[in-house]
């Protein structure tokens, strides 16, 4: 629920006992209010009575006035009788019920004689003019509060834009944009205030980003140069004379590791480089020259192995890419398919216009499936593997929205590593 | 012949002078842009190795300014070092004139044989031939003769063959071999068995075609390519 409405809500939840309560409040006023008018009203016509009394200007006993009113009749004695208010009703012969009458009853006592004297007043106007008053009351704190609501719906849209806006530049906030986002400004104090310590964040973010990418870039960068350094230091060590067997397989063995260890920085820096998107430069890339090409390239060593390289390439397919990394994804793919196939058995290696498949025999996977692409998951057969080879594959593909898939056949122990080209553009 | 090697890391330096040295050519060094600068100016260099990363100027700007600059230079063959294996500097460093592009780490034996065949291509225009002993070698047409006869060799047999002949009388082990003929294509793949199977065969081929065995292992672990045993 948005804010809006949760207010809006919370605004007619107050609203109901408020206008209820408000209601009966100010209907109990009014009443009291005309009570004590009429009341007021009513001794001052006892007093009133009791000067026309003195005065001998009223003649007793006599119906004045409809309802009997003022109602004066001679009475014995004094009495005990102090002026009492009442509340009555009596029947009103013209409008056929009951109305309800306020009465004043009071005993007067002029020179020797007493009188009772009652003075009425019909209440009824007055009941509906209180209800009449509360009614309209409620009702013009109803009709303001939904005025106020309505209004304060439309004010708290306008108010909110700045933050909706900003709310959607967070959204598309990408931390590898190569533009950074500019969260936009905003005349209210607080969302301005807001934006400036986004702005502020997501440049401090950025840095923080460009930094570690330059700092992989140069961590794999510095470490070329030492490896370069003992490389050429194992050759020249290799120059001298005399050597023995021993010292010559030690540096060979070194040798092997240094390599080991230059191929797993490239491919760590690959990986990165990937990762951050350094890889522009899009052209249209003749997938089938490069897949015949790299077959080609690996066809020796596959046949050193025993492999029987099936291969069908459809002519003419290409995929916008950039070049390089089109041929890291396929010769990944490859080499994974030429080092873990079982020796003398067929690699089928097929490209459509829709897919490049790699299908090669070989035992289950040593490791659960899902961790076929992480990063460092060797087959323990091979140590001397980077085990980098598919998860820049992988991630190559997620770059050009191109689908990985792998499946493995038990029954015929087949490997089925694929590209589904369907998926992008 | 004179090298001018321009690399900021003083151990680099130290072992590709050395070697170069053995290899009796007069090697110059500079390690900044500014001498290298200098030293670009002052002499005529044969082959030039530059180190494109340096620690005050940028490699690259070193070129365009040799390309400007003397006539004295022009001729001079040009083999770009480079710690970064990034396809653009590659393909703006050839666009830039250099001859070959090679990536850090290399092998001495590797530097060696681009530097020959920088060599043979700048300044013996007429002349491909590289003979040893027996064998010559058309670089050119890659075509292999022993005693004036034709052997058919592959490509890779052809790359091994050069690489031996640019080498001769140095231990070049297993991994400086594989590594020069097949680059990163064979990284992680167990290619020393391969490598022994190719070795094998362009042994073989040479013998039959009447070569004496120049070959040899030596110490289990490396080859060595001599006229003498």
């Amino acid at each position: 629920m948005t804010l809006l409405r949760k207010t809006l809500l919370y605004l007619l939840l107050v609203m109901l006992p408020v206008a209820l309560g408000g209601g009966w409040l100010f209907d109990t006023l009014i009443r009291r209010g005309i009570y004590y008018e009429i009341d007021e009203q009513l001794s001052s016509d006892l007093a009133y009575i009791q000067q026309q009394l003195i005065r001998q200007q009223v003649t007793v006993g006599q119906d004045h006035h409809l309802l009997d009113n003022p109602h004066i009749e001679p009475v014995a004695g004094p009495g005990q009788l102090t002026p009492v208010y009442s509340d009555t009703t009596e029947f009103d012969w013209r409008e056929h019920n009951p109305v309800p009458v306020r009465q004043l009853k009071a005993i007067l006592t002029v020179g020797d004689k007493h009188y009772l004297v009652v003075v009425k007043q019909a209440m009824g106007e007055f009941d509906e003019i209180a209800r009449l008053l509360s009614i309209s009351v409620v009702g013009g704190f109803m009709l303001l509060l939904g005025l106020l609501v309505v209004l304060n719906s439309w004010v708290s849209k306008r108010l909110w834009t700045p933050f909706f806006t900003l709310i959607e530049q967070l959204r598309t906030f990408r931390l590898d944009a190569s533009e950074p986002v500019r969260f936009s400004g905003s005349s209210i104090a607080e969302f301005d205030h807001l934006s400036a310590t986004l702005n502020d964040m997501s440049q401090n973010l950025q840095q923080q980003y460009q930094l570690q990418k330059a700092f992989t870039e140069h961590a794999a960068h510095e470490l070329q140069t030492p490896l370069a350094v003992i490389t050429t230091q194992l050759d020249q060590l290799l120059g001298t004379e005399p050597l023995t067997g021993e010292q010559v397989a030690l540096m060979e063995s070194a040798q092997h590791s240094v390599r080991r260890l230059v191929h797993l920085n490239k491919s760590l820096l690959l990986l990165t480089k990937v990762e951050n998107q350094q890889f522009a430069g899009l052209q249209t890339v003749d997938l089938s020259s490069l897949a015949a090409q790299q077959c080609r390239q690996f066809a020796l060593y596959a046949a050193h192995r025993g492999l029987d390289w099936q291969v069908s390439i459809a002519a003419g397919v290409t995929r916008r890419l950039n070049p390089y990394l089109a041929d890291v994804m396929f010769s990944n793919l490859l080499k994974n398919a030429m080092l873990h196939a079982t020796a003398n058995t067929n690699v089928y290696i097929t490209l459509t216009a829709s897919s490049f498949t790699i299908r090669n025999t070989g035992e289950p996977l040593p490791f659960p499936e899902d961790q076929l692409f992480s990063r460092f998951v060797k087959h323990p057969a091979r140590p001397d593997s980077t085990g980098l080879g598919l998860a820049i594959t992988r991630e190559i593909a997620r770059r050009y929205d191109i689908a990985l898939n792998y499946r493995y056949h038990n029954d015929i122990q087949e490997h089925v590593f694929m590209l589904d080209f369907q998926t992008s553009q | 012949m004179k090298i001018l090697l321009v690399e900021d890391e003083p151990a680099l330096v130290a072992a590709i002078s050395r070697f170069l040295e053995e290899e009796h050519y007069v090697v110059t060094t500079a390690t900044t842009y500014a001498s290298a600068s200098t030293a670009m100016h002052d002499y005529a260099y044969d082959c030039i190795v530059l180190d494109i990363g340096l620690p005050d100027g940028n490699g690259l700007d070193l070129i365009r300014q040799l390309n400007a600059g003397s006539a004295d230079t022009g001729t001079a063959g040009l083999i770009i070092i480079s710690a970064k294996d990034s396809l653009d500097d590659k393909l703006l460093g050839l666009e830039l004139g250099s001859d070959d592009y090679i990536t850090k780490p290399f092998h001495l034996p590797e530097l060696n044989a681009r530097i020959k065949s920088v060599l043979r291509r700048r300044l013996f225009g007429g002349n491909n031939l590289i003979t040893f002993g027996d064998i010559t070698v058309d670089s050119l047409s890659h075509q292999v003769k022993v005693r004036h006869q034709s052997i058919e060799l592959t490509e890779k047999e052809y790359q091994l063959l050069v690489f031996f002949m640019a080498n001769p009388n140095r231990l070049l082990t297993k991994a400086a071999i594989a590594e020069y003929v097949w680059g990163d294509y064979m990284d992680g793949a167990d290619s020393h068995d391969f490598l022994y199977t190719h070795i094998k065969n362009l042994r073989r081929k040479l013998i039959d075609g009447g070569c004496p065995d120049y070959l040899r292992t030596r110490y289990g672990a490396g080859y060595l390519f001599s006229k003498t045993a």
